[in-house]
């Protein structure tokens, strides 16, 4: 959450897009967002974030079970909207659809973080291979259950493009870890 | 975290008609899984931090 630390958030209404485990609602929270929107179309991610947020932020976080394609919050409402490891579960067509209903939401002069995984071949040593190929498999039974892969790895070059064409502007592109070590290498930490 | 995806591939592929293809696909992710040493840290891919502004 590197980036993230240097926003000040206290004040802002803020949407976490995708609830996931809730890691990005309880930071915002506790510094000192002045409400938080923790959105998700999975009840069970929103229960889970929901118990372990500590009972001091309650008040201050509104956990929404919703379409993120359809978000039932007014026209520019968010002071900043974080996106942190959603884009690898969503299919080309939602993601266009989804960043659309972020772009509705946001104040003008918003603020917008997105947190993902750039593709495995960006970064790859010796041992990556057994990564790449555990991930195939995954994709691959998904594919024979539901249609589609588990997993999608856009390039940040593209997540950006798309944000340009609905009206952002791109401030800064980092590869996280980058400040801390100096170096690209300490990303996509999948350890056995 | 490689654990939670065998176990992502273990839960799909119980929807998954054939049996033989059910083994085979879940033996070959339990394969790769053992080329990992307890405790190695194996990297693939970077991860991008984007921060945008809404134009006015």
């Amino acid at each position: 959450m590197s980036v993230i630390d240097e926003i000040d958030v206290r004040g802002l209404t803020c949407l976490e897009a995708g609830t996931g485990a809730g890691f990005m609602t309880r930071y915002l929270a506790e510094r000192g967002a002045k409400l938080v929107y923790s959105i998700s179309n999975n009840q069970e991610h929103l229960d889970y974030a929901r118990k372990r947020l500590p009972k001091k932020y309650i008040e201050k976080v509104k956990f929404i079970k919703a379409d993120l394609r359809k978000l039932p919050l007014l026209n520019r409402t968010i002071d900043l909207t974080t996106a942190h490891m959603l884009v690898n579960v969503v299919n080309p067509v939602d993601l266009l659809l989804i960043f659309k209903e972020l772009t509705r939401v946001a104040k003008n002069n918003a603020l917008m973080v997105v947190n993902d995984y750039n593709p495995l071949s960006s970064y790859r040593d010796e041992r990556s291979h057994i990564v790449e190929e555990l991930f195939r498999i995954e994709n691959a039974t998904h594919y024979l259950t539901r249609g589609e892969p588990a997993l999608v790895w856009y390039p940040s070059e593209y997540i950006s493009e798309i944000l340009k064409f609905l009206g952002w502007r791109i401030e800064t592109v980092e590869l996280m870890y980058d400040r801390t070590h100096g170096r690209r290498s300490c990303s996509k930490n999948i350890s056995k | 975290m490689l654990k939670e995806h065998l176990e992502v591939i273990e839960n799909e592929c119980e929807k998954i008609n054939g049996k033989n293809l059910r083994r085979s696909l879940v033996s070959l992710a339990v394969e790769i899984l053992n080329q990992v040493d307890e405790g190695e840290t194996v990297y693939a891919g970077t991860i991008y931090s984007i921060v945008a502004r809404k134009k006015k």
